[in-house]
């Protein structure tokens, strides 16, 4: 294995993604190294799309993207990049007339898990692991749309990939199930790379070592999540009445207004977080977990 | 242990399991049941030919059908296709899991075998109104066919859904199980004996040619010339050679290097050969005297 193999799983240079004539990704330029980074954008920024070439799901139409060290236009050598890949798909149908044990039984054949007792207990850990042993009996119809998040999330933990990619993984899950999330995805991330869309902006700042924000295709910010919020240092404040020159101003739980933008009268300036940056940073372009 | 193999046998233990299966050869039983009875020679011959697997070999193959479309169906194409085992490799499981369809046939086979403890003649078939001949018992070859014949369909079905991935796929299947009922089974003696052989079963009855069928006589007959033993053995290999090319093809869907194209041209070229020996070894009906 080579050095870049492990320094730096991931390297994209001039990526162009087309679907038609729409570019959907314009040039990218990143590297990704271990740990866990967020990506952020509003829809339609290319943020799915770039992660299904991250996880040989599409082809690019030009430039050049190495994973873990790899060309995936290579049969050879993407079959490696898939042996060593953990996807999440944004929308995934499972089987429904399989139970939890047998669906993620099947993607770990899928995944050359060959000998059985081996791969018994790597479902039961995988399973264990987004708490969902008590369930491995129930049919997936019966699940509901958290338990099935769960389940998508389990298959991709079979096997301890060293690329885990995950687009929007925590849609439809509980409080509890998010922290929980938080914690298997951190664990895993040791020495490992994981990429990690979501709207959950609370999620980037709680997990992310980096954050990258894309819109239209390119890369608009590349940082930690403390320099994407520093972006709205002095331009968060709160105020007793929205201020209709803001970016964008909602009332908190304790009844004043945030407002993102130049301050209003008689407000007091408070601590931006990765949401007020984020929300700067595209010039009020909601993000759906703000609303 | 090769994936494909792990992964046949996981989709054959969930056929094993299909309760659907094991009630459709409720209709075979009561045939049995029926066929024992003295006189019914013909339908014995059929039932131990492999016509007593049509039914459940037909829900078998839907079942098949439906685990090989399950990904598109559910919308898990996305998924699965960034796993390390891809769809040529899927398909080759899907066969290999049709091979507990082929052993549930093989039983049944041996069951109803059993079951009418056949003499070497089976008895009396009033074939035409005016015709009266001796059945013998199939032989091994012929026993083997239904089993082999389920193989083949099976792997056409798993190869037409991997180039047609919809529901659409229902027709050639339906056209195919019209074709073998109506010129394989009932009107078996339609095309010359040469034609027949490429159908999945026969019965390896001999017909023709029609007599007294012209415009001033009173009844048209076509009769049994005799059974053809022997070539029941190359339909053997001719089945056995569909399976390989069907399994060809279904790969060939999703690649396409230079083996899988060579596979695909050497099983057709086995085909093509074992078709021509069945058409210079099946016996041509003779003009009685």
């Amino acid at each position: 294995m080579t050095a870049d193999r492990t320094d730096t799983p991931v390297v994209l240079s001039r990526l162009v993604k087309n679907y038609g004539r729409t570019e959907v990704l314009r040039g990218i330029d990143l590297e990704l190294g271990t740990g866990v980074i967020g990506l952020l954008g509003p829809n339609g920024a290319g943020k799915t799309t770039l992660l299904k070439l991250l996880a040989t799901a599409l082809a690019p139409t030009s430039g050049s993207l190495r994973v873990l060290g790899r060309h995936p236009a290579d049969p050879v050598e993407r079959l490696e990049i898939r042996r060593r890949l953990g996807y999440v798909p944004q929308e995934v149908g499972l089987y429904d007339n399989f139970t939890v044990y047998e669906f993620v039984d099947y993607i770990a054949i899928l995944k050359e898990h060959v000998d059985r007792v081996a791969r018994r207990a790597e479902v039961r850990r995988v399973l264990a692991a987004v708490d969902l042993d008590d369930l491995r009996s129930k049919k997936i119809r019966k699940l509901s749309g958290g338990m099935r998040r769960r389940v998508v999330l389990a298959q991709s933990l079979l096997g301890d990939p060293q690329l885990l990619v995950l687009d929007e993984p925590t849609v439809g899950l509980d409080p509890e199930q998010r922290l929980r999330f938080r914690q298997i995805v951190s664990q895993h991330a040791d020495r490992r790379c994981v990429v990690l869309s979501t709207h959950m902006t609370e999620d980037v700042e709680a997990l992310c070592e980096r954050v990258v924000v894309m819109d239209h295709g390119s890369v608009v910010f590349d940082g930690t999540p403390g320099s994407l919020a520093a972006i709205a240092a002095g331009k968060v404040w709160l105020a007793s009445a929205p201020d209709p020159d803001a970016l964008m101003s909602w009332r908190t739980g304790d009844g004043r207004h945030r407002n993102v933008g130049t301050a209003p009268d008689r407000a007091d300036l408070a601590e931006p977080t990765v949401q007020d940056g984020y929300l700067v940073l595209n010039g009020g372009v909601i993000v759906e977990s703000a609303a | 242990m090769s994936p494909v193999f792990v992964l046949g046998r996981n989709e054959g233990e969930r056929l094993l399991r299909n309760p659907a299966i094991w009630l459709s050869f409720v209709v075979t039983l009561l045939w049995v049941r029926s066929a024992r009875r003295v006189g019914q020679a013909e339908d014995q011959l059929f039932l131990m030919v492999g016509y007593g697997l049509m039914l459940p070999g037909f829900v078998m193959v839907t079942a098949v059908l439906l685990a090989t479309l399950r990904s598109r169906l559910q919308h898990s194409d996305e998924l699965l296709g960034t796993l390390a085992v891809g769809p040529d490799r899927r398909s080759l499981g899907h066969v290999a899991s049709t091979f507990v369809c082929g052993a549930i046939g093989l039983v049944a086979t041996g069951a109803i075998y059993v079951a009418l403890a056949p003499s070497p003649s089976l008895g009396a078939w009033e074939a035409s109104d005016s015709q009266v001949v001796i059945v013998p018992r199939p032989n091994i070859a012929q026993l083997l066919q239904g089993p082999m014949a389920l193989l083949a369909v099976a792997a056409f079905v798993i190869a037409i859904v991997r180039w047609m991935p919809t529901w659409l796929v229902l027709l050639p299947l339906g056209f195919l199980v019209m074709v073998q009922g109506l010129f394989g089974g009932v009107f078996h003696g339609t095309p010359t004996s040469g034609q027949r052989w490429i159908f999945p079963l026969n019965t390896g009855v001999v017909h023709g040619p029609w007599r007294g069928c012209g415009e001033l006589d009173i009844e048209c007959d076509l009769p049994v010339s005799g059974f053809d033993t022997m070539t029941p053995w190359w339909h053997l290999g001719y089945l056995a050679a569909l399976i390989a090319w069907f399994t060809a093809a279904a790969v060939l869907r999703h690649r396409r290097d230079r083996r899988a194209w060579l596979m695909f041209a050497g099983t057709l070229l086995i085909v093509v050969l074992c078709v021509a020996a069945q058409f210079v070894a099946a016996d041509q009906f003779v003009v009685n005297s």
